[in-house]
């Protein structure tokens, strides 16, 4: 059975806890979800627009059982980006808060396996979708209410958007369980998001690791939360000095912080760290989720055994995708991984098997929790200042280095923090200007990457 | 000179928010545009550099607004009276 099935056994109990206390078992759920889905046939391709309530859930779950190959955008996200899914997929319906509208497109052809797309990145160029199945997403489920230990006790509250791979996971992991959810759309600074917490007894919170510098600066450690036993994270590397505080919390307090690690492209989730080792093994992505393995493989090609070697990091399971689409005609196309996926992330293991990223092979950083293509920043920035030569580096922390000839002093800097807050939504602190003679090129017009270094810049913006 | 209190709460607004002296009155929290919770964090934080104090859980729930901040503010003894 799915977990977006109807399971007899959990019918009467509660699923969903909206904002204002309204309780809506799973018969109910399941009612309204087939009462907004009424109208759409078997199969048809869907674009859904969600946010963490009631009818977007209902829909969601309505549409996996009439197996329809659903499309998963922010009901907030910028008209003009829903504008262009549309113009590239042509979905046969469109559903937005509870009410479904026809598109009278022509039935697509679609792999009968595909049952969601997802969004990668956070930019907002992409059209680029991650093909899933149902198979993947009830895999990845699996896995994940096994290493959590997830129980119908459960009452996560939403943190997360439901169209984030990691938000959606929250949501699939406890309905299959029979578990509770508390629906938000809040964030941690609204003091109604903690009203909710306390009142409907959330007992975990996902985060990626934004959301704990949030909770960190919200002085965690000192709030009254009886009821909130764990604690998730992915979405990109949680900071030393983070883990180290908010996971001494946990164990001091008998609660279970779990940091761990994953990409849309697994479905969600990949690997993570048993809490009991939290303290021990910061910096580690963690051992393999029930049912994956996790292999380096070496420059040369072979796979890598021996703890401390550095390879990229393949990972094996069930919860791989099928693939990718960028068109329409993408959606025919069947499952292009067969279960292995190169996750383009540098890692060596530990003596015990734990694995540690210390790279990536392709140029993606994560800010804000959202996967950010520097080639792609790169691209943009030159074509605004096509009299300048620019290279972009960049680093998790840091955010994204601005390598640039051609200086204009002052104007530069407020020109990018506009283009860079306007396109990417990334902020000031996160973009550093590095004024620069020549940017190193090879012989063949590569760029050295290496060289672009802290030392070879002149110096002229340094913050 | 030295800024004034009143001079570097300004600041941290418009420098956060890339807001105009004029629009600071009309700013609240929203959770998204302007001030949503990535820039409340970094108000938060600047403010607490500026004037060298910790907020409370509760406090940095409560800074929802220009004139609300200064209210939050006093109870560290913040003082906006020149």
């Amino acid at each position: 059975m799915y977990f977006f099935d109807k399971n007899e056994a959990f019918k009467n109990k509660v699923f969903l806890i909206d904002e204002d206390g309204r309780t809506y078992t799973y018969g109910q759920v399941w009612q309204i979800g087939d009462t907004i889905t009424a109208g759409i046939p078997d199969r048809s391709l869907c674009l859904l627009l969600t946010g963490n309530d009631v009818s977007s859930v209902s829909a969601y779950m309505a549409l996996l059982r009439k197996s329809c190959p659903v499309i998963l955008m922010g009901k907030k996200a910028d008209q003009e980006v829903i504008r262009r899914m549309k113009e590239s997929y042509r979905p046969a319906f469109v559903i937005a808060e509870g009410a479904c509208e026809d598109q009278k497109e022509e039935p697509a052809e679609m792999y009968s396996k595909l049952g969601l797309l997802l969004s990668t990145s956070g930019s907002t160029g992409a059209q680029k979708l991650v093909r899933l199945s149902r198979d993947n997403l009830q895999a990845n489920c699996d896995s994940i209410t096994e290493y959590l230990g997830l129980t119908e006790k459960e009452r996560p509250i939403t943190t997360l958007p439901m169209e984030y791979t990691y938000g959606l996971s929250v949501i699939h992991s406890h309905a299959a369980v029979g578990a509770s959810i508390i629906l938000t759309d809040r964030t941690f600074f609204d003091p109604k998001f903690w009203e909710l917490v306390e009142k409907y007894e959330a007992t975990s919170l996902a985060g990626v690791p934004y959301s704990y510098e949030m909770l960190h600066r919200l002085r965690i450690e000192r709030m009254d939360l009886p009821r909130l036993r764990t604690l998730t994270q992915a979405g990109g590397h949680l900071k030393t000095e983070l883990q180290e505080s908010i996971g001494t919390w946990a164990k001091e307090t008998g609660r279970r912080l779990f940091v761990m690690y994953g990409q849309t492209e697994a479905t969600a989730r990949m690997s993570y760290i048993p809490p009991d080792r939290c303290l021990e093994k910061i910096g580690s992505i963690g051992i393999p989720v029930p049912g994956g393995r996790i292999e380096l493989l070496g420059t040369d090609g072979e796979v890598i055994t021996e703890p401390g070697v550095n390879g990229e990091l393949i990972y094996y399971g069930d919860n791989v995708s099928l693939g990718y689409a960028t068109c329409r005609e993408d959606l025919a196309k069947g499952d292009d991984n067969g279960g292995r996926l190169e996750t383009g992330d540098i890692a060596y293991r530990d003596e015990e098997g734990y694995f540690y990223i210390s790279g990536r092979k392709k140029r993606f950083i994560k800010l804000y929790g959202k996967r950010i293509s520097l080639d792609q920043i790169q691209d943009e920035l030159q074509e605004a200042f096509d009299t300048a030569d620019i290279v972009c580096t960049g680093d998790d922390e840091n955010g994204v280095f601005v390598w640039k000839t051609d200086q204009a002093a002052g104007a530069d800097r407020d020109a990018l923090e506009q283009i860079f807050w306007d396109r990417w939504g990334i902020r000031e602190d996160k973009m550093q200007l590095r004024m620069i003679d020549q940017i190193p090129r090879n012989a063949s017009g590569k760029t050295i990457y290496k060289d672009l270094t802290e030392e070879k810049e002149d110096g002229v913006q340094k913050e | 000179m030295a800024m004034t209190n009143l001079e570097k709460y300004d600041y941290a607004f418009m420098s956060n928010f890339r807001a105009s002296k004029e629009e600071l009155p009309s700013l609240k929290y929203e959770g998204l545009g302007k001030w949503d919770s990535v820039s409340h964090m970094d108000l938060i934080a600047d403010l607490e550099s500026a004037f060298d104090i910790q907020m409370d859980t509760k406090d940095v729930l409560d800074l929802s607004n220009y004139e609300k901040g200064k209210e939050v503010l006093a109870k560290y003894g913040v003082s906006f009276d020149e």
